[in-house]
């Protein structure tokens, strides 16, 4: 209750902070309502190297796999390094075609954050084991421009299929202690990956909505298949400010590895706070809850959490 | 706001979910046998297609005590309604390995409150004949004071009841092996023309060093040719110069598996059955991976322990059977059932 209690009082903070220090000025990586985006379509058939991977942003999800520079300081230490780029796009008549890379590379302390002073003299701020994980992958991205912009003037539909993989460590002792033994815990391993986004801007707010699913590639995951929602909302009001919440469902039907019979998993997560635009993507400002299991090493234990985090997104708005 | 959003930071545990590398098919209480009293967990050995389960003790409704007395076992759902004891033409169960006259006469002589026992502890079985090590120990006067004087080996041979098992004598004496000589008390089996059996003798606390020794299938008998397995796979007869295959307090039991060989091995400590797979039967072991629990006892430890490949139906079942103290109807001798999962270790 407590942790809830504060929680609410840090929001509460943050859409004070926003409507106060908005400035009318528009940056020119932001949305607004009025003004067509910076990744607005285009009518000449053309073919574009490096930019966005995509047209409707994941780098603002609250999954712990969203694409971004994270910084969680609380309630653990938990740094990701993580984007996604398009190495070639085809923008032609009818839709965009985006063939993209992504990486993620995420530490995470085990225990709690205890001594803040670390995050800025190096090393995680959490005690005990750091663990872990790596991710790759490539996908392929059709934003339907035309058929979403047929339907409403400022909405935008995606469709993106890819191959990701994902595996999970954690640093040993370098001063001769014991190993943990690993076993027992899950591998995300290998998946083909699907998701369908949509977004739209109703009034001063931006909608997007993501419906997503991975399916693991037999005996190289302990997992079958994960279905995900991924839900995001912000109020675009303020050029240079915009509040936003995100939230976040998936659930992992566990599968047989390697003789071993690994259990179901879920997360639900949720973030709210603000995002400062800029030309390159967001800085976000975000409480964060959830309820589920971990990821990486830590992926049988199921908690719940209240935290706090700074995220580098680097997305186009819609 | 940061201040308050930094202080938000908590986790409330909820629970650790965890893997399984197979199912536990059943775990009975095996129900003791018309006239028995109590029993423990017997040791075994295991013929194809059956095993023979031998307890080196029961006490009958009558009070009197019956050594090494042994049961045939051919399905573990059988045994689980019931194993009928070899007995005498009076109905009582009778002793496999039962101790001389001379040695009965001198247990009633004694007045130090010690009785001479033969502690059976597991073979190997070869073309029928059985080969059952056993523990020539004084027992008593407290349940701590068991003095190993040495090991003996009995046979049983091919196609006769389990009625009798004959004792081998070397030297004069049926003492094959000192206390201090290797160890033969945990099984074995036979790998092509030697039969290997394990033996662990505690070292230190939470610590017991376990051996291979090996003899020519055709000199069993001869406790001179028997050797430890030492490094390199050499045959050696020095004790320091024996290869240390395994550490482990419990029971083990080494038996083959889908084309490959395994300790099953049992953890007193938290009543739990573990498995080590390896590509020869004298390893190298990997990691052990544990199986499931059995039913806790309320006070001390569990016993027994041994998995029965006998008995096995299925190419990934495992058998087992220990003793458990636990109050209520969990009390006696368990049989359990497990089925591993296929693919554990890469076995396919």
């Amino acid at each position: 209750m407590k942790c809830a209690l504060l929680v609410l009082t840090a929001a509460a903070g943050v859409v004070h902070a926003s409507l106060v220090s908005a400035t009318p000025e528009p940056s020119r990586g932001a949305a607004s309502p009025e003004a067509p985006p910076a990744s607005a379509v285009s009518e000449t058939p053309r073919v574009e190297l490096l930019g966005y991977a995509r047209r409707i942003p994941f780098a603002w999800s609250a999954s712990r796999d969203a694409p971004a520079f994270n910084l969680m300081i609380f309630p653990r230490d938990s740094r990701t390094a993580a984007g996604e780029f398009s190495l070639v796009s085809f923008v032609l008549h009818e839709l965009t075609l985006r063939t993209a890379f992504s990486g993620l590379i995420e530490l995470e302390s085990e225990n709690q954050t205890e001594d803040g002073g670390r995050f800025a003299l190096g090393g995680l701020a959490g005690e005990g084991t750091i663990y872990w994980r790596g991710a790759f992958g490539l996908s392929l991205g059709a934003s339907f421009d035309r058929w979403a912009r047929a339907r409403c003037a400022r909405c935008a539909f995606e469709i993106t299929v890819g191959y990701r993989h994902e595996s999970e460590h954690y640093t040993g002792s370098n001063s001769g202690g014991i190993a943990s033994d690993m076993r027992d815990r899950p591998y995300v391993g290998n998946a083909f990956s699907t998701d369908f986004a949509f977004s739209a801007y109703v009034g001063r707010f931006l909608f997007i909505a993501r419906v997503a699913n991975r399916f693991y590639l037999p005996d190289q995951s302990s997992y079958s298949l994960a279905p995900a929602l991924d839900l995001h909302a912000r109020y675009v009001g303020f050029p240079r400010l915009h509040p936003f919440i995100s939230g976040y469902a998936e659930y992992q039907f566990g599968t047989l590895l390697v003789g071993r019979d690994f259990p179901d998993s879920y997360l639900l997560r949720a973030l709210g706070g603000i995002a400062l635009p800029s030309l390159l993507g967001d800085l976000m400002l975000f409480g964060s809850g959830d309820v589920g299991y971990r990821k990486g090493l830590n992926a049988l234990t199921k908690e719940a959490t209240l935290g706090f985090g700074v995220r580098l997104a680097i997305a186009a708005h819609p | 706001m940061l201040l308050a959003g930094l202080a938000a930071g908590c986790i409330d545990p909820l629970g650790q979910a965890e893997t399984r590398v197979g199912e536990v098919l059943g775990d009975c209480v095996v129900p003791v046998p018309p006239g028995v009293s109590s029993w423990s967990a017997p040791v075994s050995l295991e013929y194809p297609g059956h095993s023979l389960w031998i307890w080196d003790s029961v006490t009958l409704d009558d009070g009197r005590v019956v050594t090494n007395v042994a049961a045939e076992v051919s399905r573990a759902a059988s045994a689980c309604d019931g194993v009928v004891l070899a007995s005498d033409p009076a109905g009582d169960p009778r002793s496999l390995l039962p101790l001389t006259e001379e040695e009965q006469r001198e247990n009633a002589e004694r007045g130090d409150g010690r009785t001479l026992a033969l502690l059976p502890s597991g073979g190997f079985t070869h073309e029928g004949a059985g080969y059952l090590y056993y523990e020539r120990t004084l027992l008593g006067p407290g349940i701590f004071d068991s003095e190993l004087l040495g090991t003996g080996l009995c046979v049983l041979e091919p196609g006769v009841e389990p009625s009798s098992c004959r004792r081998v004598v070397a030297g004069g004496s049926d003492i094959l092996f000192s206390p201090a000589a290797r160890p033969l008390n945990q099984g074995g089996l036979v790998d092509g023309e030697r039969a290997l059996i394990f033996g662990c003798r505690r070292a230190a606390y939470l610590s017991a060093p376990c051996t291979v020794t090996g003899v020519p299938l055709g000199a069993v008998e001869d406790p001179h040719l028997y050797a430890y397995l030492g490094g390199n796979d050499h045959w050696v007869l020095e004790p320091e110069n024996a290869a240390i295959v395994l550490d482990w307090t419990g029971a083990i039991t080494l038996s083959p598996f889908r084309g490959r060989f395994i300790v099953t091995l049992f953890d007193v400590f938290e009543t739990r059955f573990d498995l080590a797979f390896a590509d020869r039967p004298t390893g190298e072991f990997g990691q052990p991976i544990a199986l499931f629990h059995g039913l806790a006892p309320s006070s001390f430890f569990p016993s027994g322990g041994r998995e029965h490949s006998g008995l096995r139906e299925g190419s990934d079942d495992l058998h087992v059977t220990y003793f458990t103290n636990h109050e209520g109807q969990g009390f006696g001798l368990h049989l359990a059932s497990f089925r591993v999962n296929p693919g554990l270790e890469g076995l396919e």
